[in-house]
C-alpha cells in the first residue's frame, strides 16, 4: 500500500513538473483585464498570446522590446491585476489604470501615458431614449448609476454625483451595461473611449450629455509596478518618454479603436472636433506628470 | 431589450463566435474538470485513508485541510492557487493552468475524501465483523469485502462531483484560463452583449452537465442490476 501511495505521489510531482520549463530569454509579464475595448480586449479570431490586442497591449510590447525582453500577457480580472502586481506574480499591470491616491500608496506608479480621449473625458452613458437629457450632476439625484468597482469612475461617481444618487459598483463594465439595458440602473459611468466602443455595438445606449470634471492627474493612465522595484520603474518611465517623443501614442490609439470597431475621428461625438493627432501635443505627458508630482 | 432582439443577437453571435464557445471553451472546460476530478479522486482517496488512519496527527492535518477547503469560497482558493502557490515553488515555473488546476484539485479532493469516507463507512459493520471472524486480516477485509461494496456508493457521487466541477471551473475565468466562461468574457468584451453571451454559455453548460448526469444515471442503473 505504501509503495502505491509513494508511486502516486511521485507521479503527481512529475505531472506538476511538466509546467516547469527553463527559459533563457527574460520575460516581462504584464497583467491586464481584457474587457475594456479599445484599451485591451480579446481578438476572438486569434488564440494564445496574440489574442490580446488594444492600446495597452501595444504599449506592453513596446516596453518589452525596449527592454530586450519577451512579453507574456497574463489576462485576469481587473481587481486581480492589482493583486498580481502586489504579490509580484507579474512585473507590470497595464490595464487602463488611472492615477488614484490609494493606488499611489500601494504601488509604484509610472509617469503618465496618453490614451486619447479614453481617459481625458469621463462620461456617463444611459439608455438611448434619455440621450443627452443630463447636463449637470444634480440631474442624477435619486437615480442609480453603475460603475466598475475599484476604478477611477467609481471615485468620480462618489465625489461628483449628488449624495442621494445611488452608486452601484459592478465587477465588470459589461455587467453594468446589462443592468442598464434591463432597466435595473439608470446610467453607467465609463471612460469616453470605452463609451464609444459600447455605443458602437449597441443602438439602445447613448451618451447622457454629462461629463465628469477630471483632474489633471486622472486624465492619463499609469503603469502599476510593485513597490520597491526602482529599476523597473525607471525603465518603464524611460520607455514611456521614448514613446511620447516618437509620437506613438496617437497612432496606437487610432489602431486600437479601429480594431475595436469604433468609427474614428468624424464619428466621435460632441465637441470632439479637434483631430486626433494634434490632441497629443495638447496633453503632453511630461507636463502633466510634473503637475502630478507637485500635488 | 425585446425577446426577438435577444434571439437574433444570439443567432448572430453564435454564427460568428461558435468556434470560441463550442471548441475552445468546451474543450478547456472539459479538460480542466476531468483533470480536477481524476487527480481530486486520487488525492481525495489519500485524504480519506488519512482520515481513517490510526495516526492522530495525520488525521488532524487532513481534517484541518478538508474543513478549511470546504469552509471557504472557491474563488479565494483560486486566488491563493494563482498567486501564492507559484511563490511557494520558486524553483519551478508553474503555468497558470497548472496553478489553477492544483487549487481545483485540492478543492475537489476535500469533497471527494468525504464522499469516499462516507461510502466506506456506509458499508454495514457486520460485513467487517463477518470477514474478520472468517480469519481475514484488516487489509484483506478492506480490499476484498468493504471496498467492493463501497465503490457502489462512491462512483455515482464521484460522477456528480464531475458535474459540479464543470460548473465550478467557470470561476477559473477570473484568470482567463480559456474555459467556457473565458469565452463568454472574450465575446461579451467584444460585443457588449452580456445577456446573450450569458444565455449561450448557460445552454452549453446545461447540455454538458445534463448529458453527463444522464450517463451517470445509466451507469448507476447498471451497477444496481448486479445486486
Amino acid at each position: 500500500m505504501k509503495k502505491i501511495i509513494a508511486m502516486i505521489l511521485v507521479a503527481m510531482l512529475t505531472m506538476a513538473c511538466f509546467g516547469a520549463v527553463a527559459e533563457e530569454k527574460k520575460v516581462l509579464t504584464v497583467a491586464l483585464s481584457p474587457d475594456f475595448a479599445p484599451m485591451e480586449f480579446i481578438d476572438t479570431s486569434k488564440s494564445g498570446q496574440d489574442q490580446y490586442v488594444g492600446f495597452d497591449v501595444t504599449l506592453a510590447k513596446f516596453i518589452a522590446d525596449e527592454l530586450g525582453m519577451d512579453l507574456e500577457i497574463k489576462a485576469m480580472s481587473f481587481d486581480a491585476c492589482q493583486t498580481a502586481v502586489q504579490t509580484g506574480s507579474v512585473d507590470l499591470a497595464i490595464s487602463g489604470f488611472s492615477w488614484t491616491e490609494a493606488r499611489a500608496e500601494n504601488f509604484y506608479l509610472s509617469d503618465y501615458y496618453y490614451a486619447g480621449d479614453n481617459e481625458t473625458e469621463q462620461v456617463i452613458i444611459t439608455t438611448a431614449d434619455k440621450a443627452g437629457a443630463f447636463s449637470t450632476a444634480d440631474d442624477f439625484s435619486g437615480l442609480t448609476v453603475g460603475c466598475q468597482d475599484a476604478s477611477l469612475q467609481a471615485d468620480l461617481c462618489n465625489s461628483q454625483l449628488p449624495t442621494d444618487c445611488t452608486i452601484k459598483p459592478f465587477k465588470a463594465i459589461d455587467d453594468a451595461i446589462l443592468s442598464l439595458m434591463s432597466g435595473k440602473i439608470d446610467a453607467v459611468a465609463v471612460a469616453k473611449g470605452n463609451a464609444d466602443a459600447i455605443i458602437a455595438n449597441n443602438d439602445s445606449i447613448a451618451l447622457s450629455g454629462f461629463e465628469f470634471e477630471v483632474s489633471a492627474e486622472a486624465q492619463n493612465n499609469v503603469v502599476l509596478i510593485q513597490k520597491g522595484n526602482d529599476e523597473l520603474l525607471a525603465n518603464v518611465n524611460a520607455c514611456l518618454a521614448k514613446a511620447y517623443d516618437q509620437g506613438l501614442y496617437a497612432v496606437w490609439y487610432e489602431d486600437a479603436k479601429a480594431l475595436a470597431g469604433i468609427e474614428t475621428a468624424a464619428e466621435v461625438t460632441i465637441e470632439d472636433e479637434a483631430t486626433e493627432a494634434p490632441a497629443e501635443e495638447e496633453t503632453p505627458a511630461e507636463e502633466s506628470s510634473d503637475e502630478g508630482a507637485e500635488d | 431589450m425585446s425577446f426577438e432582439t435577444i434571439c437574433s443577437n444570439i443567432v448572430k453571435i453564435m454564427g460568428e463566435y461558435w468556434y470560441i464557445f463550442l471548441v475552445k471553451g468546451v474543450g478547456i472546460t472539459l479538460l480542466l474538470s476531468a483533470i480536477t476530478v481524476a487527480f481530486g479522486a486520487i488525492l481525495g482517496s489519500l485524504f480519506a485513508l488519512a482520515k481513517m488512519s490510526r495516526i492522530p496527527p495525520l488525521r488532524w492535518l487532513v481534517n484541518i485541510i478538508v474543513e478549511v477547503v470546504r469552509g471557504t469560497p472557491i474563488l479565494l482558493q483560486l486566488y491563493i492557487g494563482y498567486f501564492i502557490v507559484p511563490q511557494l515553488l520558486p524553483f519551478m515555473e508553474v503555468s497558470d493552468f497548472t496553478s489553477i488546476a492544483v487549487a481545483l484539485v485540492i478543492n475537489s479532493a476535500a469533497y471527494v475524501s468525504e464522499i469516499i469516507r462516507s461510502g466506506i463507512q456506509a458499508v454495514d459493520r457486520g460485513q467487517t465483523e463477518a470477514a474478520r471472524s472468517l480469519g481475514l486480516n484488516g487489509g484483506q477485509t478492506m480490499l476484498r469485502v468493504v471496498l467492493p461494496q463501497a465503490v457502489k456508493n462512491i462512483l455515482p457521487a464521484l460522477g456528480n462531483e464531475f458535474v459540479t466541477m464543470i460548473k465550478e471551473t467557470s470561476l477559473a475565468s477570473t484568470f482567463y484560463i480559456g474555459d467556457l466562461m473565458t469565452s463568454y468574457l472574450a465575446v461579451k468584451g467584444r460585443t457588449y452583449l452580456a445577456l446573450e453571451c450569458q444565455l449561450i454559455v448557460g445552454a452549453i453548460y446545461f447540455v454538458l452537465t445534463f448529458t453527463l448526469s444522464k450517463l451517470i444515471g445509466l451507469y448507476e442503473r447498471r451497477l444496481k442490476s448486479h445486486d
